[in-house]
């Protein structure tokens, strides 16, 4: 029995040795080929940026990864990844200083917890942060000045719009347009996230607006967990579910499971799979809106944090620093999704990428005199399908 | 002959040696892959910091796993007690107010985990679930009612934070355990416990009032650590601590814990454990090891370290 455990051991350690031992000789191609920057004119100065998802897997994520690696030669940065905790402030704390200790200069973050704590450590440290994908409606309603009145914070790009109003009356015109009688909302709980209360209440109004004849169910909030089938039994007339709440996890495989497919999903976040595979008129043509950001957003906080840790800044930055609106990939038609296939964040391709590494060092002030704040902010309205 | 007695020797003390082999080994390997950050004086202050909360915990909780019990409550609880000290303090302006509270209320769920469960003839487990889930409802609604994500502290927790605090009260918490664990009835009997109920019981041993006991003390240090774990993040919300049931465990595994309690059982597995869970997990990510890897790393650690400590023939799991 001892006999067996000791194998049992080797043979664990010898795993535990060869993960590390690949993850090892991961890193040194990395910066081999981090040697070969011969393709960039400008000058570039070596920086390590921290990023902290807030999930460690799914379509964004994927793109981020091929996103920065596509640009990290070019623009001089190397990058190393944590994942967020989107409810516990320790763990985040925890994870932005083993970031800090591990040599980054920088930190982008795509979650608003424990923030405070984040930037007093930052700040003891002389570490940088700016957000991506992420509001930081937390902190800019409850802690305004100790967030973005903090210089060690830089600004946050939103994902999509900070106030989403637009998307809400988008979707309302396409729902009204189709005809739809019966309409379910679903949002997570409003504490957590109250612009999806603002995409609800824009929603609404505009359907009201555009067919007064719709009945709207009243909202349900998801805690963030799957819908209950008998949510669909006690509507049995629904033809429309708009889901501001993660649809493609939460949602679609419960009309799946229920053989409810012809009911028409509109829905937020884009997961590449089944959202592809049945939307519009493919498959069972049971999705017919998605919206998601793309990766390429990050540009946003990377040049804030280049500028800055190269000691430069735009000469039109603004003193406190700002939560921006970049531009989303809304997807509710055929044509929209086949130019949302052609995008990097469906195909993980650099080439299909908004904005070049050397685009990205045009934006930096450090490296091109004449970029600034607005163009990198209106940067930002191109990121959409269109 | 003498050959024979050595290797015995070293068999019976294999768990401590794997469990100190194990943190030198994290020491050793992470110093070399992070290229010597392990060592920085940052680094080894927010080693400090990571493993204030976990150690207190774990000296705690030494004393309800060498009984063969477990408790999976102590995450909600956690997570309501830093909610409600942050709550109770903003509200009076009293940090002793908040501290007070939360102490109260970890006495109380002591007495419910130890005493309730002998009374009612339930394994505590079951008790400790129960607590569970009321404390986990508790947290959701407090924070619903409160209409945000997460709560500040609005008193000054800069000295509470400090380094220099948090190893004082590392210090107090593990003098105070050590005394208990090795000096008294108290650590005598939870030992004798684990070992063999029955016996212990038949010895003349009221193990009703000593499993009370140990579930008392160990709720003293749930409130302690929740109170530090205030004080480093000055926040709270509804998934503050969550998952720490289970890094308590892994942490006392990794220290060399056997799961079935009993004679074995050291003190010192919770420092060793906790210093150890907490530099894997810092030195992964100094090594700059992915994401997906370092679970696959944890996990085969994990399984190493259970492979040798789980000595019982007749099952691993505690009861």
């Amino acid at each position: 029995m001892k006999l067996k455990k000791m194998v049992a051991l080797g043979l664990a350690a010898v795993m535990s040795v060869s993960l590390l031992a690949g993850c090892g000789s991961s890193s040194d191609s990395d910066s081999a080929s981090t040697d070969g920057t011969e393709g960039t004119k400008v000058e570039t100065k070596h920086h390590k940026i921290g990023v902290g998802l807030y999930t460690d897997q799914g379509q964004s994520v994927e793109a981020i990864h091929a996103y920065l690696d596509g640009i990290q030669d070019v623009i001089d940065c190397e990058f190393q990844y944590v994942t967020l905790s989107t409810y516990d402030e320790a763990t985040n704390l925890s994870l932005v200083q083993d970031l800090i200790s591990s040599g980054c200069e920088g930190i982008i973050m795509t979650a608003d917890m424990g923030t405070n704590s984040i930037l007093a450590e930052c700040e003891s440290a002389g570490v940088y942060t700016a957000g991506f994908l992420c509001d930081f409606n937390q902190s800019y309603a409850t802690a305004h000045d100790e967030v973005f009145g903090n210089e060690y914070f830089l600004g946050t790009v939103c994902d999509g719009y900070a106030v989403p109003t637009k998307y809400g009356e988008m979707v309302a015109e396409k729902v009204a347009e189709a005809g739809y009688k019966n309409i379910g909302v679903l949002t997570f709980p409003s504490w957590a996230y109250p612009n999806q209360a603002e995409v609800d209440a824009a929603f609404r109004a505009k359907l009201k607006e555009l067919n007064p004849e719709a009945n709207v169910y009243d909202t349900v909030e998801l805690q963030f967990s799957p819908l209950e089938e008998t949510y669909l039994s006690e509507h049995p007339e629904m033809d429309c579910l708009f889901s501001v709440a993660a649809g493609a996890s939460f949602v679609y495989p419960i009309l799946v499971g229920a053989g409810k497919t012809d009911i028409a999903l509109y829905t937020t976040g884009f997961e590449a799979t089944d959202d592809i595979e049945n939307f519009g008129t493919n498959g069972n043509g049971c999705f017919k809106g998605a919206m998601c950001s793309a990766a390429e957003t990050i540009v946003y906080p990377l040049c804030l944090l280049i500028d800055k840790l190269n000691g430069t800044q735009y000469a039109d930055l603004p003193e406190v620093s700002e939560r921006v609106d970049c531009e989303p990939y809304i997807i509710l038609s055929n044509e929209d999704m086949d130019k949302m296939q052609k995008t990097l964040t469906c195909t993980l391709d650099m080439a299909d990428a908004v904005f070049s590494g050397e685009d990205v060092l045009n934006m930096c002030a450090s490296y091109n005199s004449e970029a600034t704040y607005a163009g990198l902010v209106e940067a930002m309205s191109k990121t959409g399908l269109n | 002959m003498k050959k024979h007695v050595s290797m015995v020797r070293f068999s019976e003390h294999i768990s401590d040696i794997l469990s100190y082999g194990g943190l030198v080994l994290c020491i050793v390997v992470f110093s070399i892959l992070s290229q010597g950050r392990l060592f920085n004086a940052y680094n080894i202050k927010i080693l400090v910091q990571a493993v204030c909360v976990y150690a207190i915990m774990a000296m705690g909780a030494i004393f309800i796993y060498s009984m063969g019990y477990m408790d999976i409550s102590v995450g909600s609880q956690v997570g309501v007690y830093c909610i409600l000290c942050i709550v109770v303090t903003n509200k009076t302006g009293s940090l002793l107010a908040g501290f007070l509270t939360i102490l109260a209320l970890s006495l109380i769920c002591g007495l419910i985990n130890g005493y309730v469960a002998v009374m009612l003839g339930l394994p505590s487990i079951v008790t400790s679930i129960f607590l569970m889930s009321i404390f986990g409802g508790a947290q959701l609604l407090i924070m619903e009612k409160l209409a945000i994500n997460s709560i500040s502290i609005e008193y000054d927790m800069t000295f509470f934070k400090s380094t220099e605090f948090m190893i004082f009260v590392i210090v107090v918490i593990a003098l105070i355990s050590i005394y208990l664990y090795n000096y008294t009835q108290l650590g005598e009997y939870v030992k004798s416990i684990g070992a063999n109920e029955l016996a212990t019981s038949y010895s003349g041993v009221k193990t009703v009032k000593w499993k009370v006991l140990a579930y008392v003390f160990f709720g003293i240090c749930v409130a302690v650590g929740a109170f530090m774990l205030t004080a480093r993040t000055g926040s709270a919300g509804q998934g503050t601590g969550t998952g720490y049931a289970m890094d308590i465990m892994v942490a006392l595994l990794l220290g060399g814990m056997p799961l079935s309690g009993g004679m074995k059982s050291k003190m010192s597995s919770s420092l060793i454990g906790s210093f150890t869970y907490v530099i894997l997990s810092n030195g992964l990510n100094l090594a700059g090891v992915k994401v997906e890897y370092s679970y696959v790393i944890k996990a085969v650690v994990f399984l190493a370290v259970i492979l040798v400590t789980c000595r019982k023939k007749d099952g691993v799991l505690p009861r």
